[in-house]
């Protein structure tokens, strides 16, 4: 019963995880990515998902290389960049930045980047990434690709609500010039984070985010696939704690059938519109703001919400009484972002057998 | 309350799981990333398909579930609904079987759709007159006031480290040889001021040629944007809080994507100027809050009325209040003073100044 207009505007971005491997092990890392691991995805996989990806939904604009650390992949890494480019598709790296250790090596990357038609580098550091690739690396990463004209936004972890490492980039002279001069093409900001093991330090948790109450947008709008060949609706911090994000393999199946699966998910179409804390704060009553009052991430509740055996129970048993208004706010939603299209004079539901 | 009871008991062992995880224990188990695909099948799936709920055609759940998607399509390609939905969006939808609490829940999302929907709207958006534009939204309901939350937003900035930002602003201002505080401006430069004006028409850049007075007032101003996009940093960086950086990212790309086609770029989008500029400040203006929400929901209605420019000029009218706020908040501060004939002068100046710095086509 969704507009049918949906495949015209979503998804805008395919989020590629080619590798979990790392040169680094965050203490927090959400996919406890190390240098231990193997898996990857080969450069012709990579390059086959872009051009399906491309090739089926219109509204495909960003191609995101993450993982992992996807600069791990060296020339595949470029080569797939360059793909995409080829398609006349945007493209994104996140990376922690480790290549920026010396110039020479800084500017023989960017070079590389360069040349392959990378569109934005993202860095990210932070308290647990500063254990292993020192600041100084993602100061001189930041220039050498500023210097080259790409957009460059440095992400930095938070560590507490008065956070050290956020002050060491705000002293950062690097940061600074690059913040004056490099007009709009360099950005910092601040991320909020979770906790994944016993050894978080609450004091990282950001207190009062409204935003958790929101729907997520990262369901349609992003298709993300694994280095095991998988498919995911999202890219949060805890999708891979929770199978149901999966929606197939894409050696197996096409992107279509895969996206196709994602929409018939009500679960999902739910958490698109209310997201997973209100989804929970529905069902389970008012008093759940409260015990949800030390949570502060999104991602954070969506875990909490399909690992509690006596939620899923409870959506189990509710859901279908809230189906219809669900349905009616995602094709609202849904036509409020494709607009809508001069050749639909109304929307053709699609009919349940 | 048997409910409450075993909700309480769900919650209460999630929440204490990273504290009973012990030192190195996993709050939610072991991520498929180390694990590899073995989740699959370990648990009964909460995957709800609606296939398999079998809603038969003709069932009221069904049945409304089609009329909703059709009401909210003939509200946007239909004049005559169009015009019924914006004059009563309540009785509209009442009368086409929608029931109120969907209403309710869809609010934001309905007002949307109805800014969409007003003859005004679209006549201001088709003048590209953008400030009149976002005062309609306010009037609305849509957006406390965008100059008021991009203001409160910088003071609120700035107040954090008052100080911080008097000695950036004062340094950069030395640099070109002013003392903090200096009149910038006297009634004879004013007079030249409005010689000059007279002889070139209003507005823009032309001013850069009336003489070298003006040039430095706008360099004054663009020098106390540069200062506090320095504090954005020093202070913590307000840009994404709230958001996870990947999903902050990625609707920040997202709306740089439907900017880019609304300017109509071609596909590359972000290897265009004014795309990547969007880009740009789209990132940026998320640690507006309030103001990009303002931002956000101006540019869906603006898009679904046809507007193709909002988005550019949109956030053209962001920078142009950022100016502003700054320059009155410098003034406040007794940081720089300009005569008032001479302001908007300098303030027009100093916007297209700030927006052809950010890359955008003015």
């Amino acid at each position: 019963m969704i507009v049918e207009s949906i495949w015209s505007v979503f998804p805008t971005t395919l989020t590629i995880l080619p590798t979990y491997r790392c040169n680094a092990a965050c203490e927090q890392c959400c996919f406890e990515s190390n240098p231990k691991l193997t898996h990857r995805l080969s450069l012709d996989e990579i390059k086959n998902l872009i051009s399906e990806a491309h090739a089926t939904f219109p509204a495909l604009k960003v191609v995101v290389f993450s993982g992992g650390e996807c600069f791990l992949l060296k020339s595949d890494l470029f080569e797939s960049i360059r793909h995409a480019t080829s398609l006349g598709l945007l493209t994104r790296c996140v990376t922690n930045g480790y290549w920026g250790k010396t110039e020479r090596q800084a500017n023989a990357t960017v070079d590389a980047l360069l040349e392959a038609g990378v569109t934005e580098i993202n860095i990210s550091t932070g308290v647990d990434h500063q254990k292993w690739v020192p600041f100084s690396s993602v100061e001189t990463a930041a220039r050498a690709l500023v210097d080259k004209g790409i957009n460059t936004l440095v992400t930095i972890e938070a560590d507490g609500e008065d956070s050290e490492c956020v002050k060491i980039a705000a002293s950062s002279p690097t940061f600074k010039e690059l913040l004056l001069k490099a007009e709009g093409r360099f950005k910092l900001q601040q991320n909020i984070w979770m906790p994944f093991n016993g050894r978080f330090d609450p004091s990282r948790v950001q207190k009062s985010n409204e935003s958790m109450y929101a729907g997520c947008d990262q369901l349609f709008s992003n298709m993300v696939a694994t280095p095991h060949g998988r498919i995911s609706a999202c890219c949060g911090l805890t999708f891979e704690y929770i199978p149901e994000l999966k929606t197939g393999y894409f050696r197996e199946e096409s992107l279509r059938t895969l996206a196709e699966r994602q929409l018939d998910d009500a679960l999902k179409l739910w958490l698109a519109v209310d997201g997973p804390a209100t989804i929970m704060k529905r069902i389970g009553g008012p008093e759940i703001v409260d015990k949800l009052r030390d949570v502060n991430h999104i991602c954070h509740a969506c875990a909490l919400m399909y690992k509690s055996p006596e939620m899923r129970e409870l959506i189990r048993q509710r859901l279908p009484e809230f189906l219809p208004e669900i349905l009616s706010r995602f094709n609202l939603a849904t036509m409020l972002r494709a607009g809508a299209p001069p050749q639909t004079k109304q929307a053709v539901p699609v009919a349940f057998a | 309350m048997e409910r409450r009871k075993f909700i309480n008991l769900s919650f209460t062992s999630l929440l204490a799981a990273p504290a009973a995880a012990g030192a190195g224990g996993r709050v939610f188990g072991t991520p498929d990333s180390i694990a590899g695909p073995t989740q699959d099948k370990l648990q009964e799936s909460l995957v709800l398909s609606l296939e398999r709920m079998k809603l038969d055609v003709g069932s009221e759940a069904s049945s409304l579930m089609v009329n909703t998607a059709r009401v909210w399509s003939e509200v946007i390609t239909d004049d005559v609904e169009r015009k019924q939905f914006y004059a009563n969006p309540e009785r509209y939808l009442a009368s086409r079987g929608i029931p109120k609490e969907i209403a309710d829940r869809s609010s934001k999302d309905i007002a949307i759709l109805r800014i969409a929907c007003s003859d005004e709207a679209r006549s201001i958006l088709e003048k590209g007159d953008m400030r009149g534009y976002l005062e309609h939204l306010r009037n609305a309901g849509l957006g406390e006031g965008f100059e008021s939350e991009i203001g409160n937003a910088i003071r609120e900035l700035i107040e954090k480290d008052r100080e911080g930002f008097r000695q950036l602003v004062s340094q950069e201002l030395s640099k070109l040889g002013f003392e903090p505080g200096q009149t910038v401006l006297t009634d004879q430069d004013i007079a030249v001021l409005a010689g000059a004006q007279t002889q070139q028409g209003d507005g823009g850049s032309e001013y850069l040629t009336c003489g070298p007075l003006v040039v430095i007032c706008a360099a004054l101003v663009a020098v106390a944007i540069a200062a506090i996009a320095a504090l954005y940093v020093a202070v913590g960086v307000a840009l994404g809080v709230g958001l996870l950086a990947a999903v902050a990212i990625s609707l920040l790309f997202e709306l740089a994507v439907a900017a880019s086609t609304s300017v109509d770029q071609p596909v590359l989008g972000l290897a265009t100027p004014n795309s990547a500029a969007l880009s740009s400040h789209l990132h940026r203006m998320q640690g507006y809050g309030k103001a990009y929400d303002t931002f956000r929901n101006a540019a869906r209605a603006a898009e679904l009325a046809g507007s193709k420019n909002a988005s550019l000029e949109l956030v053209k009218t962001f920078i142009a209040e950022e100016v502003r706020s700054i320059v009155s908040i410098c003034e406040e501060m007794n940081l720089i003073r300009i005569e008032p004939r001479a302001k908007e002068i300098v303030l027009q100046d100093a916007i297209v100044r700030c927006q052809r710095a950010a890359g955008l086509t003015v």
